[in-house]
């Protein structure tokens, strides 16, 4: 039987995954992918706890926060994009002139 | 109705700055006629006196006292402080004759700064002086006085180095600043004591005065004191008096007005406006009266061998606003004000006569090259004769009834030692008066043919009304043992309770005549010593009187060199070797930490994460830790 | 139902106004300029609808059914609400000459603002978690946006690429934080949550602390405390100079706002828990930021890292509040006024000489700029002042009621080192105040006659900032800082009203 533990344990799975990701990518792209396994992980927490309780809110919060991921997926990809034409390239160490 | 009284305030306040900024146009763009700064000038004391004399009136209804408050001030401790000003019977009786000699003051100063390029700024003065005057007499609580008293500070200060050419009266004003810090300190002082102990319901006098009787004793005895250290400044009493004899350095009318009439005699009004601190701790009273009686002797003393007029009427100004003191401090306030009043008529009058001497001899200000003025300006010879009457108490003459009762209330609350310190001043104020009259208008000149420098009309009639005035205000307080009423005493009786007096008829007309008889000695010894003085021959003073007892040598020694000595090395050792050397290299160690710090800010995005995440994990554990 | 309409009017004319924007920008006709004074115009009419009942505490949620009382109008948001369309208003009409003056602006970019504006006013609305992240995202993704307006320039990528990536990773702290919260208690209200912890035991509240631990990691983040503070310095840096007024005043005190009344309404019974860890963030705040500040040549990054002390000062204030956190609400709001009138003026200042001569970036570029543009020099000097608490300007005000609020709480020795920071602080403001006016200009350039209205705003906040330090009660009846005190009180009691 799955209970409720089990969707926990898969999101703070996915949320490590996410957190190690942003830390360790340097790729612009796959660093967008670790922020959206960080909200999809909080997501299923939402559902899984939601489902729980009975109460329908949390899965309502799911679809706002999906609506939410998928604003900062559009202005992160045209970041990207803008980037990539510019430089050619969609390396992390290509953004690193302001130090100090 | 009662935001009238504001007015009292404002409409100087309101001139001066009129005055101010169109002297500031005149100098800068366009010269503005003199005309124009006279006539707002004089006008603006003019329309304080009147709302004086209508708030007069006012009084002789059912109200006796009129409240304004302005608006909210200050908040300090959820306490609110109001702008807020009262009109009582004291108050409104120093508003009347500050305003109207102030007045008569002016239109005098008109005609003797009437060649002076520094017209327009004078009159600026002035009237900021007025408007701080009657802000610190209406003030209904001890910090709105203090604006007043601060800015009255600040306009002597301003005025004592009007001709700041000069360094010496750059430095006199500084020393008149200095001295009066002193003495202000102390207010806060005292300020600050009444305000922690008296003032929870409220810092104006009325809510003092009801708290006041629950505080102990021994702290409204440190509150009294300090409070009179405020007053020692302003009023130059001893130790604190060394500014006023150098605030001479400004011209005569700043004298007559500031340094005589009005400003030195906020100390009095001060002490009389907190009665009810004093009337709790007669003790701080008595040491007040015995400051007040050495002050007075001590003063006179030195006046009987000065040289300079100005300084002899300033010394004399410090001897009676020592009788004043005596006066206050044995809890006669009204006696005190009486004083305080003629006063400022006759001591107005002389240094406007003087002036007027001063002028008429193209600025010469030693008396012993004077001489011979009798029949060169009789008018001059006139006045000042009732004025220095008037000083040495000789009946019928104002200063006569004032004085009389200092010293009747002395002698009748048995302090004989005050009582005679106050009979061997009178004698020697007039044997210094007497002098000073005796050598300027009898004394033989060489010099005879000497033209006088003609005199305006704006300086005689003031002096003229102000003569009258010598003569008649004392019957204003005339004792009742004469058949008058004392309407001075009963105006002010409300304020102060004064005890009555236990004194028989005979022993008050002993006391009078002991008085005259006084005077008389001091009359006949310097007419004895100077009525025929020959002044060709050169008079030179010597001995410690001459030299003020030495007192400005000895501050120098005590306060002045020590200071000056660790300034000194506050300046090259501590200052330069020391902080100067720990804030350098500190900063530089600041900066190579800077450095260090600065390499964390690597623009790498992943490492800003890797922190975001240690910081996180780092609070996470601390609050796992502290919810075990 | 016109009352409950009029509560949320503004925030309602704000979006519009964003919206109608939008919708006007591919209209070749309409200018930089115009779409500035449309934007201006809806800004204002919503100002003036916060003075509709300005005196009197409310409390109220309109369109209870609709929203399912998620959204609160109370003195505390109106208060908060006109701090932020002040400091639109003012980074608009500062703005505009730099707007106009430099490539790559278009009309869309007002809309983006007004979005932002809109997003920040809701924050300060919100009385529930979902909402308040909405609100973050919406102004933050219209905040990444407008820093990367300039598209041709490297430094705005990389600027707004940064804040996007972290920010999304502490947006996302947030939701774990409400999702641990929601846990917990089964609601994500404010309110009911506060409720939650007064009915029950401390032993059932621990998933929730966590929560709050999370929700507190975010509001690190976006005012840059000490160990999420590294992008705060690179963004500001990189951000055309108006949004960077914009977030470093505006932004923060919407971040603020939420907090505070997160705080305040809920979290009063257990505040006590992260003093000890807060006390150490604050000192490391201070310390980092002053490190930072004193080395910085740029003066832009210098106002950048000076801002990370400016929030340990502002966090100081924070750990102050416990059961009686009357004094120590209050000075925080006030500081956020004092502290974005400063910045603000002293970021539209740089950006108006910047956008005229693009050649003033460092100190040096300074020197003797007081005998060139005195004017100028004199209202920097005041906004100098002012940052550093120099009294006679709004600045000490807001840092007096700061360690005062801290000292009554009993953290005298915090308020010690935010002085010893204050200090230390005075090196690099003052520093900028001696090489303008101590040295001689290296190159006296022909000084160009100024034009637009920027330096009367400018020398606005200036007037306004001296005002604040010495007018108080000065004249009757005009409101000085006892007002700005009064209506912060006032704003913190209408977080009490049930």
């Amino acid at each position: 039987m799955i209970g409720l533990a089990h969707y926990l344990v898969l999101s703070g799975i996915l949320f490590s995954i996410g957190l190690f990701g942003v830390m360790k990518r340097k790729n612009l792209l796959m660093l967008f992918f670790s922020t959206e396994i960080l909200l999809n992980a909080v997501n299923i927490g939402f559902v899984a706890v939601g489902r729980f309780y009975g109460d329908m809110s949390g899965q309502i919060f799911a679809f706002f926060i999906i609506a939410v991921a998928a604003s900062e997926v559009a202005v992160g990809l045209g970041l990207i994009v803008l980037w990539y034409k510019r430089t050619g390239s969609i390396d992390l160490d290509s953004l690193q002139m302001m130090k100090g | 109705m009662n935001s009238l009284i504001v007015f009292i305030i404002l409409i100087p306040l309101l001139s001066a700055s009129v005055l101010g900024l169109s002297y500031m146009y005149s100098i800068k763009i366009q010269k503005v006629p003199r005309v124009f700064f006279t006539a707002i000038a004089v006008s603006a004391p003019l329309a304080s006196l009147l709302l004086g004399v209508f708030f007069f009136f006012k009084m002789q209804g059912e109200t006796k006292v009129f409240y304004y408050r302005a608006y909210k001030w200050l908040s300090i401790d959820g306490r609110d402080i109001d702008m807020a000003f009262m009109l009582d019977a004291l108050s409104l009786f120093m508003v009347l004759f500050i305003t109207f000699v102030g007045w008569l003051i002016h239109i005098y100063a008109s005609g003797y700064m009437r060649d002076d390029d520094g017209y327009g700024k004078f009159f600026f003065y002035f009237n900021l002086f007025l408007a701080s005057m009657l802000l610190l007499i209406l003030a209904d609580g001890p910090l709105i006085m203090f604006i007043g008293w601060e800015g009255v500070g600040l306009c002597s200060y301003l005025l004592i180095s009007f001709y700041f050419e000069d360094e010496g009266n750059l430095k006199a004003g500084n020393k008149a600043f200095i001295a009066n810090r002193v003495g202000d300190f102390g207010f806060i002082v005292g300020m600050s004591i009444l305000f922690f102990y008296a003032g929870t319901y409220g810092f104006d006098y009325v809510h003092l005065a009801q708290e006041i009787p629950k505080v102990p004793t021994d702290i409204l005895s440190y509150a009294g004191i300090a409070l009179f250290v405020g007053a020692m400044g302003k009023s130059a009493q001893i130790p604190l008096f060394v500014w006023l004899p150098d605030a001479m350095a400004g011209p005569t009318p700043v004298s007559a007005l500031i340094h005589a009439a009005t400003m030195v005699t906020a100390g009095v009004y001060m002490v009389a406006r907190f009665h009810f601190l004093y009337d709790l701790v007669p003790h701080v009273g008595l040491y007040i009266a015995y400051v007040g009686a050495v002050s007075s002797l001590f003063a006179a003393l030195i006046a009987c061998w000065q040289k300079d007029i100005k300084k002899i009427l300033a010394y004399s100004t410090m001897s009676q606003l020592g009788y004043m003191f005596i006066a206050v401090g044995l809890g006669a306030y009204s006696s005190g004000l009486f004083h305080v009043f003629t006063h400022a008529f006759f001591k107005a009058l002389l240094f406007m006569g003087a002036g007027a001497i001063i002028i008429a001899l193209h600025h010469e200000q030693d008396i012993f090259k004077m001489g011979g003025m009798r029949h060169k300006a009789p008018m001059l010879f006139f006045v000042m004769l009732i004025a220095t009457l008037a000083i040495c108490g000789i009946p019928p003459f104002a200063g006569f009834f004032s004085k009389d009762e200092i010293l009747l209330q002395a002698f009748a609350k048995q302090e004989y030692l005050l009582w005679l310190f106050g009979v061997l001043t009178a004698v020697l104020t007039a044997y210094y008066m007497f002098r000073l009259f005796f050598i300027v208008f009898y004394g033989s000149h060489v010099n005879t043919e000497r033209v006088l420098h003609p005199l305006h009309k704006s300086i005689t009639y003031p002096l003229i009304v102000l003569a009258v005035g010598s003569i008649f205000v004392g019957f204003l307080g005339l004792p009742q043992v004469l058949g008058g009423d004392n309407l001075i005493g009963q105006w002010l009786h409300d304020f102060a309770q004064v005890k009555p007096l236990h004194v028989g008829h005979t022993t008050e007309f002993m006391l009078m005549g002991l008085n005259v008889l006084a005077a008389c000695v001091g009359i006949f010894i310097a007419y004895k010593k100077f009525f025929t003085c020959d002044l060709s021959i050169e008079h030179t003073m010597r001995g410690w009187a001459a030299d003020k007892f030495y007192v400005d040598e000895l501050y120098e020694k005590i306060f002045i060199q020590p200071y000056k000595i660790l300034s000194q090395f506050i300046g090259n050792v501590l200052d330069l070797k020391i902080i100067d050397a720990v804030v350098m290299n500190s900063s530089l160690g600041f900066i190579k930490v800077g450095r260090f710090v600065s390499r964390m800010q690597s623009a790498n995005t992943n490492f800003y994460a890797l922190m975001m995440i240690g910081g996180l994990s780092v609070l996470c554990t601390y609050f796992l830790i502290v919810l075990e | 139902m016109y009352p409950d309409f009029l509560y949320i009017a503004p925030l309602v004319f704000v979006g519009f106004g964003g919206i109608l924007l939008m919708l006007l920008s591919p209209f070749k006709q309409i200018t930089i300029r115009m779409a500035a004074f449309i934007a201006l115009f809806f800004m204002l009419c919503a100002t003036g609808l916060y003075f509709y009942n300005i005196s009197e505490l409310y409390s109220y949620y309109p369109y209870a059914q609709t929203f399912g009382s998620m959204i609160v109008a109370d003195n505390y948001s109106a208060y908060f609400s006109t701090i932020l369309l002040a400091g639109a208003i003012f980074t608009i009409l500062i703005g505009v000459h730099y707007f106009e003056k430099n490539r790559g602006f278009t009309t869309e970019f007002f809309s983006l603002f007004l979005f932002s504006l809109f997003g920040m006013m809701l924050l300060v609305h919100a009385t529930e978690l979902i909402t308040v992240l909405i609100a973050l995202e919406i102004a933050s993704l219209s905040l990444y946006v407008m820093i990367g307006f300039q598209k041709h320039l490297d430094k705005r990528m990389e600027a707004s690429f940064r804040y996007l990536v972290l920010g999304s990773i502490s947006g996302a702290f947030f939701l774990l934080g409400t999702a641990f919260i929601y846990a917990n208690t089964q609601t994500t209200k404010i309110s009911q949550i506060g409720i939650f912890i007064q009915n029950n035991p401390q032993s059932d509240v621990m998933l929730l602390i966590m929560g709050v631990c999370f929700i507190f990691i975010t509001f690190l983040f976006k005012i840059a405390a000490f160990p999420l503070q590294n992008w705060a310095i690179d963004v500001y840096d990189g951000a055309p100079y108006p949004v960077t007024a914009f977030m470093a005043g505006t932004f923060k005190a919407a971040i603020f706002g939420f907090i505070l009344r997160f705080v305040l309404v809920d979290l009063e019974l257990i505040i006590d828990f992260w003093d000890n860890i807060l006390y150490v963030v604050i000192l490391l705040t201070l310390l980092y930021g002053s490190f930072l500040a004193i080395i910085q040549q740029s003066l832009k990054r210098m106002l950048a890292a000076s801002s990370i002390v400016h929030t340990g000062y502002l966090l100081i204030a924070f750990i102050s509040i416990d059961i009686t956190g009357k004094s120590a609400a209050s000075s925080i709001i006030f500081y956020l006024v004092a502290y974005f009138l400063s910045s603000m003026g002293a970021f539209g200042l740089l950006s108006y000489i910047s956008s005229d001569d693009k050649v003033r970036i460092t100190y040096e570029d300074f020197r003797g700029f007081a005998h060139i543009r005195p004017y100028m020099a004199a209202m920097m000097s005041v906004f100098m002042l002012s940052l550093a608490g120099i009294p006679s300007t709004i600045g000490f005000i807001g840092k007096f009621y700061i360690f005062v609020a801290a000292i009554e709480s009993g953290y005298t020795l915090l308020a010690v080192f935010g002085i010893l920071a204050t200090f230390v602080s005075i090196y690099y403001y003052f520093r900028l105040i001696a090489i303008m006016y101590f040295y001689p200009s290296a190159k006296m350039q022909d000084v160009p006659t100024l034009h637009g209205m920027a330096p009367y705003f400018i020398g606005i906040i200036s007037l306004i900032i001296i005002w604040g330090g010495i007018g108080n009660t000065l004249i009757t009846y005009f409101p000085g800082v006892d007002f700005l005190m009064d209506m912060a009180r006032l704003a913190y009691d209408s977080l009490q009203v049930k």
